[in-house]
């Protein structure tokens, strides 16, 4: 029988597909490979099957299910009995690991320590649950924890199931907190070991979670009434009652006294205590440290949360030193792209705008959206005005427009059309959602974080006049050929422009990419289960394949060379890109191979016409 | 005597006053000391003719504080600037190693010349200073001089990580579980040492510790 991996990944969703795609990117970016990867779908008819297939094909997703499930925790709890790792991790869907050696560190503290399980820190938008108690007083109130950060022994998880009760949403605090009971070592590493998705969990639902805290202090406290359950909740909350807080801290008893004496502290230290008078504030901390030192083992409980509080102030405020230094990155870039713009305005030489029939169409993320006005500011500047220019958000990563940057929308007086999705489909939001405007008119695809050169789209529409049924690229690679086969990604000659269409050429969005009229809204175009089973991660790869299963070649434009090609980005380039996974981890070798496959059952002699004489040549 | 830099210039060997060769002729030749003082956004770099017998180094703990003098064994030595965010080194002339060439800035001069003295374990002293006389910003620059120069002494892979805020929460967290792992056995036994030189501390300052952690977060907060 083969061995217990060391750790068992499980990831429960239901139509969650594209937030989905990011947990298992993170998974797979793991260095440490001893772990099994499974996922627990809730019967999803958003097509994440087709996701997990993809993965499941390259060996990642050893084991799923899907079918319906009651809830988050029934989820969870089949998939700690589907789990044979050691360790188990719940990283849900959205969720991602830190940093691609979090399950190596893990294994390392694990291994040298002999620990029952780890709890590290998690963050969800700047902001941060950093964990400083390790035992039971989890449970009251529902002190705070990163579960996707939290790593235990399989054995002591599949003995204290989650709690599934329809109304529960603190079952993991009181897992946690029966664990510690039951003398379990699970230590605090104090360092972020998770991100949480943008969606707000069930215990974001104030009432439902306020019932549920309320019904575990009443069940796990007997000298606790409803009332004294709300009083605690209150202060929790939104610290009111601090008097009979500090009155209750003063006469309860074990183990009551000592959770609480935790659960004031870990309070003392969130925004909502800053409405505590400071003289209250300062007998509340005393209250609670004399109970937490008086305790064996009390200082160090006190050290850990000193410096956990020390490290979270840290934290944040490198977080508003970011932010501070791209805005200040983003005024200097704005000064720059201002006199560039004034520059070709008043140019001697600027050719009188000649505007065209192109739709230009792009999507943004929050790490890059505070920059993205400047790449689209860029396409107003063309000297082939687009007819339109729409730009596409996920509602789930920015909610509307009181979240955009001024620049942004005052660009929507200039004409950009600004389309909020229910939910991001990242890369894919470019032309998912209005692929049917390419039926009739040229569609154009850019990247959020490129300047245009003003001449970029007068090249793709003179060479679309010229080859009005080739997909035209500012910047295309050439896909390698070795023995036969097509060559890995990393070999293909970048920048290349040949002088007749080529079936070979692979454009990419950062130069732009004209498709013809009927390219995108042929709908096998946006086949969302074939995106997901075949190139998930790769927009550019995809709509290649579409293009060679229809026998569309791409033609190169004049700037599609090493020498010309327009090397300005905005200030965020390096957010978020998927350059690292795709290409250093091949990725796109996969997705490549993978679209191959279906595009050889789809048109089994596209190989005569790509391997044979290129039209180029 | 003293001179003021624009903290960017503290950190380019080509921006290096000519005025700081000045002071340190003059420290030398009196025998005395050099010191640095982080500002918001400048360095003050003065000269004192009286000696010091040791070098001090102020600033605040990343971790809870480490009571006294944490240790006199090298490995801790050589870590300790890593989980302390100095906005101050006075420097005697006796610990002047390296004269800071032309092509090493006036940062790099301080902290090299603070590696040294380490290596060497001569007298440290780490001491810590209220919240707010920490530029929080300008400190983590000065901070990062030293964790590269570490790195390019030590090829440990915990020092080889993404970035250098990555390595530095690592050798933080360090502090209470050996989440890094060094190679070379001095700067492990370091990493052990400071582990219980932490868990030694005294009950007494944790109180102090948590209000001033608590101010800080309020400061974040605006409240």
């Amino acid at each position: 029988m083969k061995n217990a991996p060391f750790f068992s990944i499980v990831t429960v969703a239901r139509n969650d597909a594209w937030s989905l795609m990011k947990t298992m990117r993170s998974v797979f970016e793991q260095s440490f490979r001893d772990f099994e990867y499974l996922v627990v779908d809730g019967a999803s008819t958003d097509k994440s099957q087709r996701l997990v297939e993809f993965w499941q094909n390259q060996g990642l997703v050893t084991g799923a299910v899907s079918e319906p499930d009651t809830g988050v925790y029934n989820g969870m709890n089949k998939g700690l009995r589907m789990a044979r790792g050691r360790f188990v991790c719940l990283l849900n869907a959205s969720d991602v690991f830190a940093d691609p050696d979090v399950l190596e560190r893990v294994a390392g503290i694990l291994t040298d320590r002999d620990l029952d399980g780890v709890l590290g820190w998690g963050e969800l938008k700047d902001q941060f649950w950093t964990s400083w108690t390790e035992g039971e007083a989890f449970k009251l109130a529902s002190l705070g924890f990163c579960h996707q950060a939290l790593y235990v022994r399989r054995s002591l998880l599949v003995d204290e199931p989650f709690d599934e009760r329809a109304f529960k949403t603190d079952s993991d605090t009181l897992q946690l907190a029966r664990l510690y009971a039951k003398g379990a070592r699970i230590a605090i590493v104090p360092q972020v070991l998770a991100i949480r998705g943008g969606e707000p969990g069930i215990s974001a639902d104030l009432e439902r979670s306020g019932r549920s805290i309320r019904h575990t202090l009443v069940e796990e406290y007997p000298e606790l009434t409803e009332a004294d359950a709300d009083q605690i909740l209150a202060f929790r909350r939104t610290c009111a009652e601090p008097e009979a807080i500090l009155a209750r801290l003063q006469t309860a008893q074990p183990p009551l006294s000592r959770h609480l004496a935790r659960m004031v502290l870990d309070t003392l230290f969130q925004r909502q205590s800053g409405t505590l008078a400071p003289a209250l504030s300062a007998r509340l901390l005393d209250a609670a440290l004399a109970i937490v030192l008086a305790e064996d083992g009390g200082a160090g409980e006190v050290r850990r949360l000193v410096f956990t509080q020390r490290r979270r102030a840290e934290m944040l405020a490198e977080r508003a030193e970011a932010r501070r230094q791209l805005d200040y990155d983003a005024s200097k870039f704005e000064a720059e792209e201002t006199a560039r713009i004034s520059k070709i305005r008043g140019g001697v030489l600027a050719a009188p705008a000649r505007p065209s029939d192109l739709i230009v169409s792009l999507t943004s993320f929050p790490a890059r959206i505070k920059t993205v006005s400047f790449a689209i500011a860029s396409l107003f500047e063309q000297t082939c005005p687009p007819k339109e220019i729409h730009l596409w958000l996920g509602r789930d990563e920015i909610p509307g427009k009181n979240w955009l940057p001024r620049r942004l929308r005052d660009l929507e007086e200039r004409g950009l059309q600004i389309h909020f999705a229910p939910r991001t489909f990242h890369q894919y939001d470019k032309f998912l959602h209005n692929a049917a405007l390419n039926a009739a008119a040229p569609f154009v695809i850019v990247d959020d974080d490129v300047i245009y050169p003003p001449e970029a789209l007068a090249h793709l529409c003179e060479m679309h006049r010229l080859h009005p049924h080739a997909v035209i690229g500012n910047r295309c690679h050439s896909m390698g050929i070795e023995e036969g086969a097509i060559a890995p990604y990393r070999l293909w000659q970048r920048e290349v422009r040949l002088p007749a269409p080529s079936f070979r050429l692979m454009p990419t969005g950062a130069g732009g990419v004209l498709y013809p009229p009927g390219f995108l809204s042929d709908p096998a175009v946006t086949r969302i289960e074939d995106i997901l089973a075949l190139a998930p991660y790769a927009d550019d790869i995809w709509l290649k394949v579409c293009a060679l299963a229809r026998a569309i070649p791409t033609m190169a434009t004049a700037l599609s060379h090493k020498s010309d090609w327009y090397h300005r980005y905005t200030p965020t380039m390096r957010a978020g890109t998927l350059m690292a996974t795709n290409v250093e981890r091949g990725l796109n070798d996969v997705q490549i191979a993978r679209c191959l496959d279906w595009l050889t059952r789809r048109k089994p002699d596209w190989r005569a016409a790509f391997f044979g004489k290129d039209l180029a040549a | 005597m003293r001179i003021e830099i624009p903290f960017p210039a503290l950190f380019r060997a080509e921006e290096k006053p000519e005025a700081f060769r000045d002071l340190l002729y003059r420290c030398v030749e009196a025998r005395g000391s050099l010191a640095v003082r982080l500002a918001a956004d400048s360095a003050e770099i003065t000269v004192s003719d009286e000696a010091v017998g040791q070098i001090d180094v102020f600033g605040r703990w990343r971790g809870p504080g480490l009571a006294g003098d944490p240790a006199d064994e090298v490995g801790v030595k050589l870590l300790l600037p890593l989980v302390f965010r100095f906005c101050e080194i006075v420097l005697p002339h006796g610990q002047i190693y390296t004269t800071g060439r032309a092509y090493r800035s006036v940062a790099d001069f301080f902290v090299r010349n603070l590696f040294f003295a380490i290596a060497r374990n001569e007298r440290v002293a780490f001491r810590a200073v209220p919240r707010g006389d920490v530029p929080a910003h300008a400190a983590a620059e000065f901070q990062r001089q030293y964790f590269y120069l570490i790195k390019g002494y030590f090829p440990e892979p915990v020092f080889h990580r993404n970035s250098v805020g990555d390595a530095m929460d690592l050798l933080a967290a360090n502090l209470f579980l050996p989440v890094a792992t060094f190679e070379n056995p001095l700067l492990r036994h370091g990493g052990r040492a400071l582990r219980q030189a932490v868990r030694a501390g005294e009950a007494s300052e944790l109180k102090a510790g948590l209000l001033d952690a608590r101010a800080a977060m309020m400061a974040h907060f605006g409240t």
